[in-house]
């Protein structure tokens, strides 16, 4: 299969070679020109020279042919004869190559013509002063010689001959000249596009030798990396051999490289898992996905290692690494044991619990319930005793029967009392939609005779909402703060019991504000404790636990109460209930 | 009411306090009247059927019933009461400790005439005792039994 | 809230019972019939009253006799537990014990005379709603 080329080379160094390529081609087409130029130069020197030598060859057979002539004229030989006969054919012969190399030339040609004709004319003449000769003897042709006619064209032919010399010779110098140009002009470029080409190749191969170096650094670095990661790495081929292993497989697994690529790679996997992890690899390479997996591999010494692997395939090979997990799983376990017994305990702590407070509401319920029969006996027998016979005894007797019955009587309170604190959860109502103005209404009606004696104001100065509670206990709730402030007013007031009502996010916030004797700040946290009182008995019965359960009521409302209060001034009671 | 006027009362009661509770409140009441006791249901059942040492016991007028006694408590007397052709009509009134509204439930539900439940306090159960002798002797008429 | 269910075959007096309660006691709802069959309609919450609250307590005051009713009430497994006093002209004792023996609460012989009625209504407030416990109807 063939593979596909990959064009890899950095961008700007292969614009450095396209450049130094585009400069050689321009090297070359320049180098070209000129050495075309300088053949054709030297072409067209040859053919100047080959064309003066003709002429003056033309020149000299024109002479050769007069001496011949004045040579037969002055001796009669006939062996001068010989020559001008010859160049006669010579001469022409010249002219018409002179003829042929300058055809293109038609300055040339009409030159030529005209030297054409003119030697033409000399050899008439010539031939004439021949036949001069012959027909009129020597005299008379010698005498045709001197009057210088023919020699009056050999000057033309000369003159004209030289002309064309001249002219060949220009052309040739110009002609010379321009290839000299040429030949600097190129040299010029070759020089300088030689630096520039050299420049280019200089950067380029800096440029190529940083590369160089980053890669190599990278591939140092990814190397190290590789060596000294302590997860395993490697790349496995598809027939399951291990190509390439960090050293992490030998310290983590114990195997010799060479025992590592012994074998393929799942023979080193715990039994159980091999199945499972061989299914999944293949899955992987088939749906060409990346395969998370955990699984168990076999070390040198016998045990195993929960190894987690990564892995993905890349062309023909996969990529792997794993993390020895050993100690999370073991850990996970150990956690996850140590949760479920947890769970075990909280949940028997919680049963346990739970009896226990079932126990004690019912203790409390049988205790206060199974202690009202004693109670009223002896209740009620005193206050019999001190119905009969009160007077008819001693005053001890008196004062020991007043003891006794108020005793009894406290006592009773307090049953009662805990009772309806224990009933607060065993006896509570189902939260129901309750309309806090007709609570707050029962409560002045339960209260009416209080209200009455001690000349009490109540003003209920917002409208009361309605939220979903136990209306009999938020009706004791009322009752007991508002009892409260009736009980602790001050003697020469007018009670005035100011309640209102606000209503914040998630919640109403409501306000029992009296001018009563009012509690010192430090015992705004005491006075919610069951049985704790602050006053003594006589000015201002009660068991103390009023509070404990208006606290208790409010708290199984999701709210909380609070007070602020001024010694003398008064007492104002804040509480929460949830409005959602 | 038997040739003098005098309202026969049975007070069922296990507790012997409560009987000379009861005794003291009835006497401050202006009725006259008499008041036997019984100490448990047995004692009650066999009184009202007038057997052995019952036998010449007056049909009460009014039953004031304990519930919570020994052998047979308050509940098995009423339904017993309840389903005798000739006691079934006497008033019989539940004087008892128990506050549990099942309790209350299942007297109504056995026919009982009304439930009161003893206050603690001696002034209050006095006051009981007064409303119900005020409304049973005062306002209702009781039933005439035949001895 | 207290509900009463009075049976009440005279106008006058069912007018004057309903006055001299919300007199005494302003958490009394006093709600009137006039016959037997009304009566059972409303106490089996029949769709026609649409108000119809389960009575608290029961006072039957009809000229004729109300024995059926009585038993009707106390053999119904609902109805049972309310406590029915009859207001009656009759002295009649066989009268007087038939009605206990269908286990009606109480027996009142109705007064000729005004004040001994309201002291009557009175002592009905008092003693059913103020003194003695009522079951609380399951609901």
């Amino acid at each position: 299969m063939l593979r596909k080329l990959h064009f890899e080379i950095d961008n700007k160094t292969f614009a450095g070679f396209v450049f130094v390529l585009v400069v050689l081609f321009v090297i070359q087409w320049f180098t070209l020109r000129t050495t075309t130029g300088l053949i054709e130069n030297t072409k067209l020197v040859n053919q100047t020279y080959t064309i003066i030598t003709k002429l003056e060859s033309v020149f000299s057979m024109l002479k050769d042919a007069e001496s011949g002539q004045r040579g037969y004229i002055i001796t009669n030989d006939s062996n001068y004869m010989g020559p001008y006969n010859k160049q006669r054919i010579e001469v022409q012969t010249k002219i018409n190559e002179l003829k042929e190399l300058t055809i293109d030339n038609p300055e040339y040609q009409k030159k030529l013509a005209t030297l054409d004709s003119l030697q033409k004319v000399k050899y008439e003449n010539m031939e004439e002063t021949l036949t001069l000769q012959q027909e009129a003897g020597q005299v008379a042709a010698i005498k045709s010689i001197m009057t210088g006619e023919e020699n009056k064209i050999m000057i033309k032919i000369r003159y004209l001959i030289d002309k064309m010399k001249e002219d060949e010779n220009r052309i040739l110098d110009q002609r010379t000249r321009e290839a000299n140009d040429s030949s600097s002009r190129t040299l010029m470029v070759i020089l300088i596009t030689g630096l520039l080409a050299l420049l280019i190749i200089i950067v380029s191969l800096y440029y190529i030798n940083s590369d160089t170096i980053k890669r190599k650094k990278a591939e140092e670095e990814l190397n190290r990396f590789f060596t000294l990661s302590l997860d395993m790495m490697c790349i496995i081929g598809n027939d399951g051999y291990f190509k390439r292993i960090n050293p992490a497989f030998e310290d983590v697994l114990g195997y010799s490289n060479k025992e590592l690529f012994s074998k393929p790679y799942y023979e080193f996997i715990y039994p159980d898992d091999k199945e499972n992890t061989v299914e999944a690899v293949n899955n992987m390479v088939k749906d060409s996905t990346k395969l998370n997996i955990e699984n168990r591999w076999l070390c040198k010494d016998g045990s195993f290692k929960w190894l987690a692997w990564k892995s993905v395939p890349v062309g023909d090979v996969r990529y792997a690494s794993a993390r020895d997990i050993t100690e999370q799983k073991l850990s996970a376990e150990r956690i996850g044991k140590m949760n479920e017994e947890l769970e075990m305990r909280v949940k028997k702590r919680t049963e346990q619990l739970k009896k226990s407070n079932e126990e004690l509401q019912q203790f409390a319920y049988i205790a206060s319930h199974d202690l009202q029969e004693p109670l009223r006996m002896v209740a009620s027998y005193m206050q019999l005793l001190e119905k009969k016979y009160k007077g008819k005894l001693d005053e001890k007797a008196d004062q020991y029967i007043n003891f006794a019955v108020d005793g009894a009587s406290r006592m009773k309170a307090l049953i009662n009392d805990l009772l309806d604190f224990s009933r607060l959860d065993t006896k509570a109502k189902p939260m129901q939609f309750s309309d806090f103005n007709e609570i707050l209404d029962d409560v002045t009606h339960n209260l009416k005779v209080a209200i009455k004696e001690s000349k009490t104001q109540i003003e209920i100065i917002d409208k009361m909402p309605s939220l979903i509670v136990d209306s009999t206990q938020i009706s004791q709730l009322f009752q007991n703060l508002i009892n409260n402030a009736i009980k602790f007013r001050n003697q020469n007031i007018t009670p005035i019991i100011k309640i209102s009502a606000e209503e914040q996010p998630n919640q109403w916030v409501f306000k029992i504000s009296d001018n009563g004797i009012g509690i010192e700040k430090e015992y705004y946290d005491r006075i919610f404790i069951i049985f704790q009182r602050l006053n003594n008995r006589v000015e201002y019965p009660g068991t103390g636990i009023g509070l404990a359960i208006c606290k208790k009521i409010v708290e199984r409302h999701g709210g909380q109460i609070w007070l602020e209060s001024e010694v003398g001034k008064g007492s104002t009671f804040f509480f929460s209930i949830k409005s959602k | 009411m038997n040739k003098d006027n005098c309202i026969n009362i049975l007070l069922v009661e296990d507790s012997p306090g409560d009987v000379e509770l009861t005794r003291e409140a009835l006497s401050h009441g202006n009725i006259i009247h008499q008041l036997d006791v019984a100490c448990d249901g047995e004692e009650a059942l066999s009184f009202l059927n007038k057997q052995g040492k019952y036998c010449n016991a007056q049909t009460p007028d009014l039953i004031l019933l304990d519930l919570n006694m020994p052998r047979k408590d308050g509940l098995e007397v009423l339904k017993e009461i309840r389903t005798h052709q000739k006691l079934k009509s006497i008033p019989v009134i539940i004087l008892t400790t128990s506050n549990s509204e099942l309790d209350i439930f299942k007297c109504y539900d056995n026919y009982a005439n009304a439930y009161f439940v003893k206050p603690v306090d001696l002034n209050e159960f006095f006051d009981t005792v007064a409303a119900i002798e005020d409304f049973w002797f005062n306002i209702a008429t009781l039933p005439i039994i035949a001895n | 809230m207290r509900n009463i269910l009075l049976v009440e075959d005279t106008i006058t007096d069912g007018q004057f019972i309903k006055q001299t309660f919300s007199e005494i006691n302003k958490y009394v709802n006093i709600e009137i019939v006039n016959n037997e069959e009304t009566a059972k309609k409303y106490l089996q919450s029949n769709p026609s009253f649409q108000n119809a609250i389960m009575a608290d307590l029961i006072i039957i005051d009809l000229m004729n006799s109300c024995l059926k009713f009585i038993e009707f009430i106390k053999s119904d497994s609902n109805l049972r537990r309310i406590p029915v006093i009859i207001l009656s002209s009759s002295s009649d004792n066989e009268y007087i014990n038939n009605c206990c023996s269908l286990f009606a609460n109480a027996f009142i012989i109705k007064p000729k005379e005004k004040e001994r009625f309201i002291e009557i209504i009175n002592a009905i407030d008092n003693f059913w709603f103020k003194q003695t416990r009522l079951s609380s109807i399951p609901k």
